[in-house]
């Protein structure tokens, strides 16, 4: 049989409805007495199948760009985080260099510390009729609140540098004790002093901020630009 | 679709063309996809594919204004498929082979598959698949965009005859010609049509 006296042309428009009228009667008609062409119906067909069966691929990012205007807020609030980024920056810098001299001026301060930790003593000292010899214990024992006292200031703080003199001869001619003492007072001065410290002067608060701020703004500015 | 459906499209579809970008992108964004599926069916998975859907995606919005069809889907594919088609002609020229020869009327058909069990049968679904995806690959791209418009996205042989700038005689040809060529891949390969 030739080839010509099949619709094999017709095949696939009228798998698909694509035929007019009497197209498909007349293929339809042949069909229905040719099992060659049905077999290649049937084929057409399930290639299509499994052409519609394929798995979809998925790109790797998005493809739909951004074309929608940004809301009218995004550039102010750009300018604004860039800004607050940079005095963050300032902060921080002027934080840190304040933090290293007041750090200088805080072990200065624990080196002087221990005469004017002896101040209180000095109103206990005058209370008992300027005595010239200092015990241990009223130097650095709960006494100043039991002492009730006249002399001024000034005296007290002369005092109080006598007193601690005195008491720092005593303390080397008796030994250890009074030494560990002090170190002891030493340290828990100094985590005091860290605990006081307000949180705005701390210097990592404003490098974390000026980081933070520096991400929103560079985000905000890649989403600004996209657009255009 | 439903019809409160297609009137949030219509809706959508009126708003982008005024200008509204946010319904741009919520209409392109419902066929990612599938123009991805077209793209990379017709360039290749991958980076290649990825920028013809994206490059019609844009050139889409450029022209957001001339777009008067009922169809947004069969204006997007359009697009997505004339992109794809210049993108394989430029590679084709850059690599400088010669262009596909005019082929002519007759249409080759390979003996069917003889009934039968046979030990060559695609044993798997699955190993179908990946022989059909080999088998599309060697069928010529303007064959292959319009098989791929009709088996996989729908499009009825009008449609397709807008879309790729053709006479609806050529399209019914392509369409055809296509799918004979991956029936005899598969043919050839041992697949046992009937059974698919």
């Amino acid at each position: 049989m030739n080839s010509s006296d099949h619709p094999r042309a017709q095949l696939s428009a009228y798998l698909d409805g694509a035929l007019g009228e009497p197209e498909r009667v007349a293929v339809e008609g042949h069909l229905g007495s040719c099992a060659d062409c049905r077999l290649r119906l049937g084929e057409l067909r399930a290639t299509a199948s499994l052409i519609r069966s394929l798995p979809d691929p998925v790109p790797s990012r998005r493809l739909v760009p951004r074309v929608a205007a940004p809301p009218a807020w995004l550039a102010p609030l750009r300018t604004l985080t860039t800004l607050a980024s940079g005095v963050s920056v300032f902060l921080f810098l002027a934080t840190a260099l304040l933090a290293n001299v007041g750090g200088l001026a805080s072990s200065a301060g624990t080196a002087a510390a221990p005469a004017a930790s002896a101040a209180p003593a000095a109103p206990a000292v005058g209370g008992t009729g300027n005595a010239p010899a200092p015990t241990q214990r009223s130097a650095f024992g709960p006494v100043g609140a039991t002492s009730p006292t006249a002399l001024s200031a000034a005296d007290a703080a002369k005092q109080a540098t006598a007193a601690a003199s005195a008491n720092a001869e005593f303390a080397t001619s008796s030994g250890a004790p009074a030494d560990a003492v002090a170190a002891r007072s030493d340290t828990a001065r100094q985590a005091r002093a860290l605990r006081e410290t307000p949180a705005w002067q701390s210097p990592w608060l404003w490098l974390a901020l000026a980081i933070v701020t520096a991400v929103i703004a560079l985000g905000l500015q890649r989403r600004l630009r996209k657009v255009n | 679709m439903t019809s409160s459906a297609d009137a949030e499209l219509v809706a959508l579809i009126e708003r982008a063309r005024t200008g509204d970008g946010r319904a741009f992108e919520d209409l392109a964004r419902r066929e990612e996809r599938a123009l991805y599926r077209h793209a990379a069916r017709m360039v290749g998975p991958g980076p290649d594919a990825e920028d013809v859907v994206q490059d019609a995606f844009l050139s889409a919005w450029k022209s957001i204004r001339s777009f008067e069809g009922t169809s947004f889907r069969a204006w997007l594919f359009r697009i997505v498929t004339n992109r794809a088609l210049d993108r394989i002609r430029s590679r084709k020229r850059r690599a400088e082979l010669p262009l596909e020869p005019a082929v002519d009327d007759d249409v080759t058909w390979a003996e069917p598959a003889a009934p039968g069990p046979d030990p060559t049968e695609i044993a798997s679904g699955r190993e179908a698949l990946l022989v059909v995806e080999a088998a599309l690959e060697l069928v010529p791209e303007e064959q292959r965009a319009a098989l791929l418009l009709r088996d996989v996205e729908g499009f009825a042989y009008e449609e397709i005859a807008i879309m790729t700038n053709a006479e609806i005689g050529t399209v019914k040809s392509r369409i055809h010609r296509a799918r004979v060529s991956v029936r005899n891949t598969l043919i050839s390969r041992g697949w046992r049509g009937s059974g698919g």
